[in-house]
């Protein structure tokens, strides 16, 4: 087992669950130590390919998914995501491969805003704008505030 | 990376707590990058992108200039 196996089954689990597996699910699904899954998945988290809860092992972010609620709701037909942005919002989508719809709130007005996918196209009812703040060299400094 | 209704919306939102403006994607632009960036991000045969590659799908895109840059910053 590598970091690299424990990182496609954390996305075959939100792809197929929504929702990441625990350290001790991944220790039981491998027929490893715990300590040997936590060790990978810190690897990866060093490595900006995951973000963990602080001060635990426990997944948070794997781009484009959120382990936890957050401000992008994103569902297909049968199946519903989080995500933080709507670069992920409108990347589980994408990496999904299904159409679906992405709702969220403008941070100016509160007005809910939704955006559709369908067939490879994206759709809106109004110029919906997306804005970066933060230059992309710097996006790793806090990667839940980008 | 949010989302608003609009480009006077943002406006007024940049204004309202002196906000520094970023950079603007319309969604079709943010489809294309979000589509393209993920791409097989959960296979096995993903590897992280370097800077310049990162660089080049911004450009394929239309998103170019210091604010996308990467590989300035980073040493090979």
């Amino acid at each position: 087992m590598d970091a690299n196996e424990v990182r496609v089954a954390l996305y075959r689990s939100f792809v197929e669950t929504s929702r990441p597996p625990m350290p001790v699910e991944l220790a039981a699904k491998f027929g490893v130590p715990l300590r040997e899954i936590e060790t990978a998945l810190q690897q990866l988290a060093d490595a900006d390919v995951i973000a963990l809860v602080p001060g635990t092992s426990f997944v948070w972010l794997a781009h484009p998914f959120s382990a936890a609620a957050a401000p992008f709701r994103v569902a297909s037909h049968d199946q519903s995501w989080d995500a933080i942005c709507i670069w992920d919002a409108l990347g589980i989508l994408a990496l999904v491969g299904t159409d679906g719809r992405v709702e969220t709130a403008c941070p100016d007005c509160g007005d809910r805003l939704r955006v559709e996918v369908r067939g490879g196209h994206v759709d809106a009812p109004e110029p919906y704008v997306a804005h970066y703040g933060v230059p992309a060299a710097r996006w790793y400094e806090d990667v839940g505030y980008t | 990376m949010l989302l608003f209704r609009s480009g006077e919306h943002l406006a007024r939102w940049l204004e309202d707590d002196a906000r520094p403006r970023g950079a603007t994607l319309t969604l079709d632009q943010q489809w294309r990058l979000a589509s393209e960036w993920f791409r097989g991000r959960h296979l096995p045969a993903w590897t992280k992108r370097s800077p310049v590659e990162a660089e080049a799908i911004f450009r394929s895109v239309g998103l170019s200039g210091p604010f996308w840059a990467l590989s300035d910053h980073r040493p090979d």
